[in-house]
């Protein structure tokens, strides 16, 4: 479990973070959301220690990331927004390092890479962004680790590609201790029955929707919302109506007619979507917190 | 479970820089060891003019070229150390800040003076081996290990030739090997720290610096040297005149022991600490 309490950041002067506190349980696949310049990055930064926080806590597992621990750095992944410009092919990139990951599993790479329609024997300097970025995520995904944090993986890919992206991410999440190959490898007890925690940041909402469940949604000062998609379907409802709701939240203009985000009142089923909701936590910070705590 | 230094986790350090050392360093080290060719071909056409083969001067120039080397290897091998995009995977690396830091002073220090003097000293070799017209006479190994070091005995003449032999004698009678490793390490720290301080224009920076330093050090050694000069009494007696210079001799070795020692830790020291602390 990934534990962040009172924790305060800045770069400089420049306040990030002012005494947040959050938790990404295990096995879930989190969606994290804000506005630009709201931290997104820099939390995924903390959370694996490559960013120091200035006060407060932040724990994964029993490790603080900022002592850089061997231990805790082969449990944890990061993959920034921004491909790393290395001159060398996938395949020789994630055997330089998979030999630092306990549960790396080479076949599950190249199956990956097959998935996901990259040559592994191409140099990074000749493919275009998107391969890149599906080689890197394929070289993240094969190392096994029990938190992967992805930073705004869907940018640069093309439509077919993000449909891949889902597929392989939703695979990952489901049947990572399938592979006898990584089990045979194992050396940690602990790690076999893990089901690996993924934190996705992205303001591609659309690109996601379907994959991920928490959703957390961040404000400069607090969390403005931490919430299964269960939770928000059962408080709050999202009408996809011809008219206009006037105790709506948030409404928004769609082909054929309005969503409107409305308190859950009468404990109605719906389907949250998730551009709608951000909108609605954005303009209604006071209340979605009411609503949420009640 | 050992977080600080695990063998087996040093090893896969060692490995992975290894792996990238020649796609990052390989062509440095080719123009580097290109340069003696390319001096000996100068030699070869300006033979009948200058006498420029000889050993003193071929050893200055490898020993010259393989301090170069010290200076690039960390911007060529680490450069990505503290950027804030490539560093990202470095830094992640499941290995200690220790284990990281042990593997850096091994390629800076050790692996790229050895590879730098083996390789060029094989050239020189070489070139001292062509039959026919050769303006090299010699090798520059023989030279090593007769301890004959011609370039060193022109270093510390003083004129008088039994003086000469006396200073010459007292200063090989120093351990040399423990002199110049310091000097190494010393010199070396400074590039890796400098690398992990600087993100962009890492060696021109370092080199600015150090020639301004290197100005003030100057003035400072004339003013010593003045000194001694005052200093010098003629009237002395020839065994004085020999203590004196030994104690100048004595000196500068101490000086150079001491500022390479306070160098090569306070810079190690630093080194180190970026690793550990350096954010992205």
């Amino acid at each position: 479990m990934i534990t962040l309490k009172n924790l305060d950041f800045s770069y400089k002067r420049t306040a990030v973070f002012k005494n947040i506190s959050l938790e990404f349980k295990e096995g879930n696949v989190y969606g994290l959301l804000g506005e630009n310049g709201v931290g997104k990055t820099t939390l995924l930064k903390l959370i694996c220690g490559l960013q120091f926080p200035n006060a407060g806590i932040c724990k994964v597992d029993e490790f603080i990331p900022q002592e850089r621990n061997p231990y805790f750095l082969q449990n944890i992944f990061y993959l920034p927004e921004e491909v790393i410009t290395e001159n060398t092919t996938p395949e020789n990139f994630i055997n330089k390092l998979g030999v630092f990951y306990p549960c790396y599993d080479y076949s599950y790479f190249l199956n990956l890479m097959k998935e996901l329609e990259v040559d592994h024997t191409k140099k990074f300097d000749a493919m275009s962004y998107g391969q890149k970025k599906k080689s890197l995520l394929a070289c993240a995904l094969s190392l096994r680790t029990d938190y992967l944090l992805l930073d705004e993986p869907t940018n640069g890919l093309d439509i077919p590609s993000k449909a891949l992206f889902r597929k392989v991410i939703l695979q990952h999440s489901i049947d990572v201790n399938n592979s006898t190959d990584a089990i045979n490898r194992i050396n940690r007890t602990d790690a076999i029955n893990r089901v690996p925690t993924i934190i996705i940041s992205t303001h591609q909402v659309k690109d996601v929707e379907n994959l991920i469940d928490p959703i957390v949604i961040l404000d400069h000062d607090e969390v403005l919302l931490n919430a299964t998609f269960e939770e928000i379907s059962s408080k709050l409802y999202f009408d996809y109506g011809s008219e206009k709701s006037d105790d709506a939240l948030y409404t928004e203009m769609i082909p054929g007619g309005y969503i409107n985000v409305l308190p859950n009142k009468f404990e109605m089923e719906s389907k949250v979507n998730v551009e709608a909701l951000f909108n609605a936590v954005r303009n209604n910070k006071k209340k979605i917190k009411e609503i949420f705590e009640n | 479970m050992n977080k600080t230094f695990n063998i087996n986790r040093f090893g896969n350090v060692v490995r992975r820089d290894g792996m990238s050392y020649f796609s990052n360093y390989g062509w440095t080290l080719v123009v580097l060891w290109a340069i003696p060719v390319i001096l000996w071909f100068l030699t070869y056409i300006s033979m009948e003019t200058f006498d420029t083969g000889v050993i003193s001067n071929r050893a200055t120039t490898i020993s010259t070229l393989m301090w170069l080397s010290l200076m690039i290897v960390p911007s060529r091998l680490y450069k990505n150390y503290n950027d804030s995009r490539n560093g990202v995977v470095l830094a992640m690396t499941p290995a200690s800040s220790l284990e990281k830091f042990l593997s850096m002073i091994l390629y800076c220090v050790v692996v790229t003076p050895i590879i730098y003097s083996i390789g060029a000293l094989f050239i020189d070799t070489v070139l001292a081996l062509k039959p026919g017209t050769n303006p090299y006479d010699g090798f520059i190994f023989s030279d090593i290990f007769s301890k004959n070091y011609e370039s060193y005995r022109e270093m510390l003449s003083l004129g008088d030739e039994e003086l000469n032999s006396t200073i010459y004698d007292y200063a090989l009678s120093k351990n040399h090997f423990v002199y110049k490793m310091l000097q190494i390490l010393g010199f070396s720290s400074v590039f890796m720290f400098t690398n992990m301080l600087f993100k962009k224009r890492k060696l021109s920076k370092t080199i600015g610096i150090l020639t301004i330093l290197g100005i003030i050090f100057s003035i400072c050694v004339v003013r010593y040297v003045m000194n001694l000069e005052y200093n010098f009494n003629a009237n002395w007696t020839d065994e004085e005149i020999t203590n004196y210079v030994k104690g100048v001799v004595n000196y500068a070795y101490n000086f150079i022991f001491y500022s390479s020692l306070i160098s090569a830790s306070a810079f190690l020291y630093l080194t180190y600490y970026k690793i550990k602390k350096q954010t992205y």
